[in-house]
């Protein structure tokens, strides 16, 4: 409980107004999109400048009450469910885009910013903000900044981390700092590529500097069916292999485009086993020759058909079907549990395998979503109340398998809540001391985001109920990295 | 070092323990011995070693870049990582290598090209230079503006602290969001919080063609108008960079597509530019510039770049200086062969412009070694955070104190 003194602080530093205490209202800000997680905070505070948030910081630091940053609460891993007893500063007040400069192709935003909003300032002027995550239409530019976004375009385009340059951030102590600029590489630390991916563990991000990227001359969009994953699975690899770079290039199962098919009628054929969704952009004559270059490819590993769309409506319909593959997936009734984990590309017809063998073992459904080009892996696991524990099994396997294949556990989603009890699987106790020494310099108390990322030993069992069992090093799958 | 502790080195690293020699010094301050370690695990007895002892470590590779940074406050072990030069992993599918950090770039660009691909930097070093090396430093070359810095191409790393742990951090794989990016970290730090001790890269495919075009113009108004021009269109060069030319300055741009892509954007190029300005294909230039004792690096805005560079050809007349222009991505890079106060002299002038414009100088070189007074890094104003996180990793200052920015 915070002491009513201690609330009023607050009240005085962003006004009454902005600072929620009732419960019912609290409760809203339990969870982010992972709903397994909730902890109602103790108060939600709505600053609007970096000032009053550098005070909500400074009061939290001397009396030492954890906060939480939360932009829209869409992340996937927990990572904005409040740490217990903690107070969540959310940047839904502050949504203003404060310089555009198209000559160094750069804006300056705040960090409550939906990712979209961006692109639609700058459209006219013929630029974009490339990072895209699917949630891009709500997700603030804080929240991607905190979770390193990715996207299905981001393949070519690179991840948020690639796209900004500088960030004004208040560490744990209050202090407001400028790190990176408008100019790239400046000397000193590069501390911006530890804060993009903190989840918000190394303080809160109150400006950011994105990039901004000219828009291609031209797009394609190619919709090829296949009889199998494994040959989509080989065609990605032989299109990457043949030196080309698409724009984006994602797989899906016959699972996952028949229940897309049928909310979004895309015009994906349902008799597919899976469907492979190539995008090229770039000069006119350059995407011209290398989409027939692919299509080439696509036939060499028996596509079943050739579909390609020109047109922004056309294209944008076979997006809206990938894009909704999550929510429709949701509409079968079961519980979903999406996963993230990452494999080597050459590994990726070894993943589907094992993933089939995983969902046959386990009884359970698996619809897969796959960023192929980068090897990030979207199993998304359907069970009913009663298979919960088998869900958490299914769960372990997955990310073990991950790793073994010389993975990653996350690939954007972050690892949060969720996965912190899957992180000593892929680092050992000394590496995950060395990252934490960061979070030292930046936040000796400990009060920003405590108990995401990294399992905490003082707070074991708090957060996350979830996988304290570690079914992983009971059956000896385990192999530390 | 005290004579025990130089007595117990040499008993202790016996056989990779060498009396340095006069070049071994790092801008004036002579190590007191070298050692080559061989693996990762004798590192970490050796900075264990060094950290009880409170002695200083210098990290060198193949000492293509001891000259950039203050020199050290002090020098005790020089910790030579050429010996660790193997390639690990290759998986030429997964566009991902793997090596020790004593691997030149040189080897590194030999293996990938067997599968015509290659590692996205092009800083302006021998092919000597290890990756180790090029990574702490952090610089970068013409492929910065399409491809990114070194921090965008490393995916993991392993390292070892000042205390001698060996840590890991990132992973192998492209795409990867568990933990803190320390190994992105790292990239840039000048070995002043950890020695990289293995490297994971991404590796990019070999594009079909690459043609570089010049525009030529008879002044910096012009060429500036011709960036402009370019970076106003939707015309996508790989690089834009402007360089002297006999009679003025020539904008080269490198186009890395199809042959037909190419044609057609040098066809869209011409017409952009219209009758005023000639485009012609053209050998790719020498991006190289001669080693004086000096070199200035100026970071700015895009837009300020050429700006930029019009006060420095001004403030440093009748100095000769070479010098280029990473226009597509704001850096100015130049070698100056002047005396000591002169480039002292042409710091404080252009520093100062370079920071209004939001930007830096730091000035590199031999040379700096007749200069301990001059800071080579100008003020950074996140100074306090960076000490903070050096003084988590490297409480002692054991490695390259002094060197870095703000004393650090
Ligand atoms: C339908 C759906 C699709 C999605 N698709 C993708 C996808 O394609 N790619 C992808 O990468 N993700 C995806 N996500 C996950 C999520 O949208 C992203 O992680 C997004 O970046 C979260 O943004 P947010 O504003 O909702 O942040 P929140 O969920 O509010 O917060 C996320 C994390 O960021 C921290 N944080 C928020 N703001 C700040 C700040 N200003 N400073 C410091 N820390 C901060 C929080 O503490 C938390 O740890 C998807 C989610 C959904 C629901």
């Amino acid at each position: 409980m915070i002491a009513s003194e201690i609330i009023h602080l607050f009240e005085s530093a962003v006004g009454p107004m902005r600072v929620i205490t009732h419960p019912a209202e609290r409760k809203a800000f339990a969870s982010d999109a992972l709903l397994h997680y909730h902890e109602p905070p103790e108060l939600v505070v709505f600053p609007e400048t970096t000032e009053q948030i550098s005070s909500i910081v400074k009061i939290c630091n001397t009396h030492h009450i954890p906060f939480t940053p939360r932009g829209s609460g869409t992340g996937l891993s927990g990572g904005a469910t409040p740490s217990p007893e903690s107070v969540v500063i959310a940047t839904a007040k502050m949504r203003k885009i404060h310089r555009i400069d198209i000559a160094n192709r750069l804006a300056v935003v705040d960090p409550g910013v939906i990712n979209s909003d961006i692109t639609k300032a700058v459209a006219s002027a013929g630029y974009f903000y490339a990072p895209d995550p699917s949630s891009q239409s709500v997700s603030t530019i804080g929240g991607n900044v905190a979770e390193n976004a990715g996207g299905i375009h981001c393949f070519k385009y690179g991840f948020t981390v690639n796209h900004i340059l500088g960030a004004q951030i208040v560490l744990g102590n209050g202090d407001i700092v400028e790190v990176g600029g408008e100019a790239m590489d400046m000397p000193g630390y590069n501390l911006l590529s530890v804060i993009v991916g903190s989840e918000g563990t190394l303080g809160i991000v109150t400006c950011v500097t994105v990039r901004l990227t000219a828009q291609p001359q031209s797009i394609v969009t190619a919709l090829v069916p296949f009889a199998s994953m494994e040959s989509a699975g080989a065609a990605v690899s032989a299109i990457i292999a043949a030196g080309i770079v698409p724009a984006a290039i994602e797989l899906m199962d016959q699972l996952t485009l028949q229940v897309c098919e049928n909310t979004i009628h895309a015009g994906y054929p349902e008799n597919a086993a899976a469907i492979l969704l190539v995008e090229l952009d770039g000069p006119q004559a350059e995407v011209e020759a290398r989409i027939a270059d692919v299509a080439k490819i696509c036939r060499n590993y028996e596509a079943l058909n050739w579909k390609i769309a020109t047109l922004p409506a056309e294209r944008a319909l076979l997006w809206k079907g990938r894009k909704a593959a999550f929510a429709a997936l949701g509409q079968l009734g079961a519980h979903l549990f999406l996963h993230d984990g990452v494999v080597p590309r050459t590994k990726l017809p070894e993943a589907l395998k094992r993933l089939t063998d995983v969902g046959r073992r386990s009884g359970l459904w698996i619809a897969t979503v796959l960023h192929a080009g980068d090897g990030n892996l979207h199993p998304v696991v359907l069970y009913n109340d009663d298979q919960e524990a088998l869900a958490e099994q299914v769960a372990a396997d997955i990310l073990t398998m991950c790793v073994e294949l010389g993975g990653s556990i996350t690939g954007e989603h972050g690892v949060g809540l969720d996965k912190r009890e899957f992180m000593n699987v892929m680092f050992t106790e000394n590496d995950m001391a060395a990252h934490q020494k960061l979070r030292l310099a930046f936040d000796p108390l400990g009060i920003s985001n405590p108990g995401k990322i990294y399992p905490a030993p003082n707070m074991c069992g708090e957060g996350a109920k979830k996988y304290k069992q570690h079914p992983l090093e009971q059956n000896g799958t385990i192999t530390r990295l | 070092m005290n004579v025990n502790a130089e007595q117990e080195l040499f008993a202790r690293f016996a056989n990779i323990v060498t009396e340095p020699s006069e070049k071994d010094a790092i801008l004036g301050v002579a190590p007191k011995v070298i050692v080559s370690p061989a693996n990762t695990e004798q590192i970490s007895a050796i900075l264990a070693f060094a950290a009880e002892n409170n002695l200083a470590v210098i990290p060198r590779g193949a000492g293509a870049q001891m000259a950039i940074g203050s020199a050290p406050s002090r020098a005790d072990i020089l910790l030579d990582l050429s010996k660790m030069n193997t390639i690990i992993a290759y998986e030429p599918g997964d566009m991902t290598i793997t090596a020790q950090a004593g691997t030149s770039i040189g080897a590194i660009q030999r293996a990938a090209a067997e599968y015509r691909q290659f590692l996205a930097i092009d800083p302006d070093v021998e092919e000597s230079a290890t990756i180790g090396g090029i990574a702490a430093v952090g610089i970068n070359g013409t492929r910065r503006m399409k491809y990114g810095g070194v921090y965008d191409q490393i995916l993991g790393a392993q390292f070892v602290l000042a205390d001698g742990t060996i840590a890991r951090a990132g992973g192998k794989i492209v795409k990867n969001v568990a933990g803190y990016d320390i190994a992105r970290l790292l990239c840039g730090s000048l070995g002043t919080l950890a020695v990289l001790t293995e490297v994971t890269f991404r590796l990019q495919p070999k594009p079909p063609f690459s043609r570089w075009i010049g525009v030529p113009s008879p002044t910096l108004e012009a060429a500036q108008t011709v960036v402009q021009l370019i970076r106003q269109s939707q015309l996508s060069p790989s690089a834009i960079e402007v360089v002297p030319a006999a009679d003025g300055f020539v904008t080269a741009l490198s186009f890395e597509y199809t042959a037909a892509a190419i044609q057609e954007q040098v066809t869209a190029l011409r017409q952009l530019l219209g009758k005023k300005y000639g485009a012609w294909y053209i050998a790719k230039p020498n991006f190289s510039l001669p080693k004086n004792a000096f070199a200035l690096r100026i970071s700015a805005p895009p837009s300020q770049t050429l700006p930029i560079l019009q006060k420095v050809l001004e403030i440093s007349e009748p100095m000769h200086i070479d010098w280029v222009a990473h226009v597509g991505f704001g850096a100015i890079e130049t070698s100056v062969n002047a005396a000591p106060d002169a480039v002292v002299r042409l710091t404080g002038q252009l520093r100062p412009v370079c920071e209004a414009a939001g930007g830096a100088l730091v000035v590199s070189g031999d040379g700096l070694s007749a200069l301990p007074e001059l800071d080579p890094w100008g003020t950074v104003s996140s100074a306090p955070l960076m000490r903070s996180v050096k003084s988590y990793y490297d409480p002692k200052s054991i490695l390259n104190p002094g060197r870095f920015v703000d004393g650090i």
